[in-house]
């Protein structure tokens, strides 16, 4: 090997360095793994790169609103609720990096370092033996290989480092786990968890469990974050690392054991697999700017590239060995990707509560966990859905007249009745039809061919809307909620940004990508932890679970290193 | 930023001043474009909408939308975000509310006097629902000039407190 390879050359490379990719760095370097991080985006460092952090309202010429002209341009990532004048230089502009959409896919995407960490909506909770064992007690996708037992004690590894505040509220299908003190539901809120606790035994209004330090620990002081202000502005980068980011966590943990270089520009083209030695030698790299082709090469390679780029870079990366994509002997690599069921809302008016308001602001809201179908089957469709739900005290100005009259009027507001919401997040089926492939012809500035996305809602995401508006109408009407409106957004799939699958675990290799530990059945030294790797959706936000796979995964990858067995 | 914002709250003080005492002859020429590349309007036509939203939410002993360039940020917002329909929409309204003054008043709405600007405005709300582009300018240029006001370094820092740090979140307090 001649020196210039021997540079390039690393035990552990790390591709991608959002929420999943920031764990595989810190738990590798940690445990002494020179690690390469590759993020094919820009550098994204903490406090120094967060340029609207401090901004006040006054400060955005537009007031957080985004400007004609890119909206136009950007019809996709416009249709996100966070692309927003404070935070729109976290996205992907449409313009910047095409896409082929089968059927309208709105793919949502953070390429900078830290990636969609710095925007995700921070709600962790935790998944249940009620929804490792969906697969195989419904009967498709493929059987999980794991169950809650295997996960539980990294989901308490990750929770104590990345800081989750919660409630303990001892519910089988949402378990417990490390929390921090939760910030606090509302009067209104209380009073509606109060009241389908009385009226249903099996339905449940909980804290929504968020990665806020509360109350920070040693462990995060360590990291150089301190307790969450609640500005809630997030999506910006917090300058006190409130909330958990691969920037503000992860990365700079990373950095510190003195084991990691970080990439950023880097977009990997390829994973390379060496026939002869069958595995995995390295990647194939070219500068996003420079376009300069660049080898790195090292013993493990944790794939972290975010869920559907996971896909395009294993379908990219063909040998003599893997004519259809890494480690896609069974066929099945890119399909039975599945996504959350957004679309339904419901919105009322709550006339009590008139002498209380609250004050200040909130980084969460409270949750209620799934209570459709999960102890056994009991409707006419598959699975279910958790809900968000929040009240908030409505307040106004009087904008009637004007004159001295109006300005007095602007000069204080007006109380107005408390308002309830909610959103459903629906477990949607992963089928065969619904995927990604490559584009047989179109290639994007780097070489890579543009990703074809064909994945559509079917029948029982339809009947499982109908069920959330039909329920949480007879909850928020037993409640006594008033004014009350349910809509179909009928947005599509990709705009929740939950996209996951298309490399999922199993333990069939004939009928899955990945083993338990999240390694290539067939080419032992890759690892793929992102939400890629996901078998099923269940309902609850999956960034959590990313981590404590990433977690796991590594563990088992440098035992079997230390093993000789990779 | 601060002080950039005083200054230029100054300069724009010191530049209507002037105009005022230019021979008339030099307002005879060719009115100036604004600054809003999406909008066909001149500087007059924002002179104009300056006075009018100084009617709106007038200066006192505290500052009114004049004070926190209410106009300019209304411009700001049909010019970027109006589709081109609004747009022309506004435009058009806005020539059909300037001519409705002159054929009144027989001057335009900036040389009117206080009283005579109270009345448009009065009457402009009582025309609300008019249905017309006059009316459609009036409500957009109100609106933005509220919110222009309402979300100013002035009011909400002086009238109602924006907090970026709130440290705290207390679930309940009494009204």
């Amino acid at each position: 090997m001649n020196d210039s390879s021997k540079q390039r050359t690393f035990d552990a490379i790390v591709i991608g360095s959002g929420i999943s990719g920031g764990w595989a760095a810190k738990e590798l370097t940690e445990k002494g793994l020179k690690t390469l991080v590759l993020e094919r985006g820009r550098n994204v460092r903490h406090l120094k790169d967060y340029p609207t952090t401090n901004m006040m309202p006054w400060e955005f010429p537009h007031r957080g609103e985004v400007p004609l002209e890119i909206t136009q341009e950007n019809p996709v990532v416009s249709r996100c609720y966070a692309f927003k004048e404070d935070a729109m230089h976290f996205f992907v502009k449409d313009k910047e990096h095409p896409y082929v959409q089968d059927k309208p896919f709105d793919w949502i995407r953070g390429y900078q370092v830290g990636g969609k960490s710095l925007l995700w909506a921070r709600q962790t909770q935790r998944w249940s033996d009620f929804d490792f064992e969906g697969p195989a007690r419904d009967g498709f996708a493929v059987d999980w290989p794991i169950r809650y037992s295997d996960l539980a004690p990294w989901y308490s590894y990750v929770e104590k480092f990345a800081g989750i505040s919660g409630d303990k509220d001892g519910l089988p299908e949402l378990p417990d786990g490390e929390f921090l003190p939760a910030v606090g539901l509302n009067d209104v809120e209380k009073y509606f968890k109060a009241n389908v606790a009385k009226n249903y035994k099996d339905r449940h209004v909980i804290y929504g469990r968020c990665a806020h330090l509360t109350e920070p620990q040693q462990i995060h002081i360590d990291q150089g974050r301190v307790q969450c202000q609640n500005r809630t502005l997030c999506q910006r980068g917090c300058p006190f690392g409130g909330y958990f980011s691969s920037n503000s966590s992860t990365l700079p943990w990373a950095e510190k054991t003195g084991n990691l270089t970080l990439r950023p520009d880097s977009v990997v083209q390829e994973i390379i697999f060496d026939d002869k030695k069958n595995k995995a030698t390295g990647v194939r790299v070219i500068d996003a700017h420079t376009k300069e082709v660049v080898e790195y090469y090292a013993t493990i390679i944790f794939v972290n590239a975010g869920a559907l780029n996971t896909n395009l870079l294993l379908l990219n990366s063909k040998s003599q060995r893997f004519p259809n994509g890494l480690g896609n002997d069974s066929g099945v690599l890119g399909k039975y990707v599945a996504f959350h069921n957004y679309r339904a809302h419901i919105n009322a008016v709550c006339n009590d509560f008139k002498d209380v308001r609250d004050e200040g602001r909130r980084p969460t809201s409270a949750y209620l966990p799934r209570f459709r179908n999960v102890h056994k089957q009991e409707t006419d469709f598959l699975r279910g859905y958790a809900a968000g739900f929040g009240a908030y005290r409505g307040s106004y100005h009087d904008t009637s007249g004007f004159g001295l009259s109006l300005k007095e009027q602007l000069s204080k507001k007006q109380m107005g009745p408390w308002y309830v919401g909610s959103h459903m997040m629906g477990e949607t089926i992963p089928k065969e039809s619904n995927g990604v492939s490559l584009d047989a012809s179109q290639k994007d500035e780097w070489g890579m061919p543009l990703l074809k996305i064909n994945i559509g809602y079917d029948d029982n995401d339809e009947k499982m809307i109908k069920d959330y508006q039909e329920q949480l109408t007879e909850m928020f009407t037993k409640a006594g909620f008033t004014d009350i409106k349910v809509d179909d957004s009928k947005q599509a799939p990709g705009l929740d940004i939950h996209e996951m699958g298309g490399v999922r675990m199993g333990r069939d290799p004939k009928t899955s990508v990945l083993n338990k530990w999240n390694q290539l059945h067939n080419c032992s030294n890759v690892f793929v932890t992102d939400g890629a790797c996901m078998t099923s959706t269940s309902t609850q936000n999956p960034s959590l679970t990313y981590m404590a796979l990433t977690a796991r995964a590594v563990d088992y990858a440098v035992a079997q290193l230390k093993k000789k067995e990779i | 930023m601060h002080i950039n914002r005083r200054t230029a709250i100054r300069q724009l003080f010191i530049i209507s001043a002037g105009a005022a005492i230019l021979p008339a002859c030099v307002n005879d020429k060719k009115p100036k474009a604004s600054a809003f590349s999406n909008l066909p309007i001149t500087t007059k036509d924002e002179d104009m909408m300056e006075a009018l939203a100084a009617t709106i939410i007038p200066t006192t002993d505290t500052p009114g939308a004049k004070e926190v360039a209410a106009h300019r940020f209304a411009l700001r917002m049909v010019n970027d975000l109006g589709k081109k329909e609004q747009r022309e929409q506004f435009v058009r309204g806005l020539k059909q509310f300037q001519d409705k003054v002159q054929r009144q008043y027989g001057k335009a709405y900036e040389k009117c006097t206080a009283q005579e600007q109270e009345k448009i405005v009065a009457a402009a709300i009582a025309a609300k629902d008019a249905g017309d582009d006059a009316a459609f300018f009036f409500d957009t240029f109100k609106h933005l000039t509220i919110q222009a006001f309402t979300s100013s370094e002035y009011y909400l820092t002086k009238v109602e407190i924006y907090k970026l740090v709130p440290g705290k979140y207390i679930s309940s307090v009494k009204v």
